[in-house]
């Protein structure tokens, strides 16, 4: 088959800048929501997902499986816990066991101040760090107990609304009618735990006047989760249900799939009326070049190698849209933060979403060049050589 | 046109290189179960367990949690329930609820054998665990579900011992059972 070079195609695109500038913009704006809605979905999903290997079960009380807020347990289920199930994991002579409240509570940031700045509080005791090990203090130290200290995630300023600075080391946050200061920043990276606020258990205790725990967080060692399972169903009095973390957190993500469906939806309507706008772009630059395309054919080169560089035409402007977005998105979206029930997630522009979003750049090209370019070729020689 | 052209060729085949470079490399492995662990499912449930005849001189669960202590044998009918999932994936181990437990009738209710809409106080009231054991007094590693017509909601007739009754907690090793048909 005769082919067009490659160069002609490549020349064409300079044939209208403006048309180069629209067509480059549509593929611009379809792959910039592609990659927007998948490192909307990849960011909330990784906030939901705890490391497969994860040996940790919670245990929380019966009928409160979907929440650990909701859920209340004796005070003395970690001394049971520890004494009832062998095999959980132990260095130094201290077991892996973190009793926990998790509490959603409205803070302010002076005494008397009518604003209301939702946030998660958790209880812990220093096990804590043991069975999350993700955790890492990075400025200051964790909060005494009896102190009315507190330390805070490094995206917890995201999910109250306030800026950074007011979260300082040395600032104070109020609730329980007395201020209670910041003596240390952590960071969870990819989990909830990175926008909430960390405290002393018993301290959190009396300030909710609440002297049970929502739930206990061991990490298993020999044992499995079987046995944790069996055991609960063995102390009926208790009246506790294990989960495994990883269970948990996938629940979670089953409830906020619906969500996720709809950002993808929303997407794909929005980059829709883009690739629409893009084809309206296309049809108005081939249909110009209707002369062009009959000069070509009675030039003796086939339909398809006309079609071919048509295809390669529309493919290198929108992947240049794609590449430009990508890199739009990479500089601009990546890490933002996104406030949600459950506290804050980034938008993660991974490898899988910039994929996502090249892909699209790339079947725009390809889909946006077939209904014009057919059209220009449908018409017989003559005519084309004759058309306005 | 020329030099209008180089760079838009540069910048496609860099669009080409990130796409191949986006593809995920990981591949992933398949976990087969070790000699040790086959061993462990082929754990298998004593035979005899499951009994074809109704028990006889059997007792509501309520009254032989009131009367029995460690160490008795009892005989009692109640329905597997208590829980979400009353059966433990592994472990010889359900929970079972006396028949005056009301289950849960509502119409959108997925579990009703959870008695979720009774307080979880009657619940733990009306229930008991019943395990079948090795050897070592510990429960096998095999799961009661489905087993010999096992599921949850389903009325059972236990013959046991007690193996621990607490405050709020009441174990029975099962020796036989019969699933009514």
């Amino acid at each position: 088959m005769k082919r067009l070079p490659f160069d002609y195609a490549v020349r064409n695109l300079g044939r209208s800048r403006l048309r180069l500038a629209a067509t480059i913009g549509g593929s611009a704006l379809v792959v910039l929501l592609v990659v927007t809605a998948a490192a909307f979905v990849q960011g909330m999903r990784r906030s939901l997902t705890i490391s497969p290997d994860s040996t940790n079960v919670i245990l929380l009380a019966s009928g409160s499986e979907e929440s650990v807020e909701r859920s209340q347990i004796g005070n003395s289920v970690p001394s049971h816990a520890i004494a009832g199930i062998s095999g959980i994991r132990e260095e130094l002579g201290t077991q892996f066991v973190s009793p926990e409240i998790h509490m959603a509570l409205v803070v302010s940031r002076e005494a008397g101040n009518p604003e209301e700045l939702r946030t998660v509080l958790r209880g812990v005791t220093p096990t804590a760090y043991l069975v999350h090990p993700q955790t890492e203090i990075i400025e200051g130290r964790a909060p005494r107990q009896g102190h009315d200290e507190i330390m805070v995630g490094q995206l917890t300023h995201e999910k109250m609304g306030i800026s950074k600075s007011d979260l300082a080391i040395g600032e104070s946050l109020w609730f329980d009618d007395r201020p209670w200061e910041i003596v240390g920043h952590f960071r969870a990276p990819g989990t909830v735990m990175d926008a909430e606020i960390w405290m002393p258990l018993t301290d959190l205790q009396m300030a909710a006047n609440n002297e049970e725990l929502s739930c206990v967080i061991l990490t298993l060692d020999t044992a499995e989760f079987a046995d944790v399972d069996a055991w609960t169903k063995t102390r009926l009095d208790l009246e506790l249900v294990a989960i495994s973390e990883s269970e948990y957190y996938a629940s979670l993500q089953r409830f906020y799939r619906p969500v996720q469906l709809m950002v993808w939806v929303t997407a794909a309507l929005m980059a829709l009326s883009g690739l629409l706008g893009g084809l309206n772009t296309l049809y108005a630059a081939f249909s110009a070049r209707t002369r062009e395309v009959g000069m070509l054919q009675s030039l003796g080169f086939p339909r398809r190698a006309i079609f071919l560089s048509i295809l390669q035409e529309s493919v290198l402007a929108a992947s240049t849209g794609a590449l430009m977005a990508c890199v739009f998105s990479w500089v601009l979206l990546d890490g933002v933060a996104v406030r949600f029930s459950m506290g804050v997630f980034q938008l993660s522009v991974d490898s899988g979403a910039t994929a996502a979003g090249l892909v699209a750049g790339v079947l725009t090209g390809i889909v946006g060049s077939i209904p014009p370019a057919l059209r220009c070729l449908r018409l017989p020689i003559p005519s084309a050589l004759k058309a306005t | 046109m020329h030099v209008f052209s180089r760079p838009l060729i540069a910048l496609s085949m860099f669009a080409g290189v990130l796409l191949l470079g986006a593809c995920d490399s990981q591949t992933t492995t398949v976990a087969t179960p070790t000699a040790s662990e086959q061993t462990e499912k082929a754990a298998a449930l004593p035979t005899g367990l499951f009994s074809s005849e109704p028990l006889a001189g059997i007792q509501t669960l309520l009254n032989v949690k009131e009367s029995a202590s460690a160490g008795d044998s009892v005989t009692f009918v109640a329905n597997i329930a208590g829980r979400a999932e009353p059966f433990t994936e592994g472990r010889a181990i359900m929970l079972v609820a006396d028949l005056a437990l009301q289950l849960c009738t509502e119409d959108h209710c997925a579990t009703p054998y959870d008695a979720c809409c009774e307080p979880i106080e009657t619940i733990t009231e009306h229930t008991a665990t019943v395990q079948v054991i090795d050897k070592q007094d510990r429960p096998l590693k095999i799961g009661l579900k489905g087993q010999g017509s096992l599921e949850p909601g389903a009325e059972v007739q236990v013959r046991g011992t007690v193996h621990q009754a607490g405050d709020g907690y009441f174990v029975i090793n099962a020796q036989t059972i019969h699933v009514p048909g």
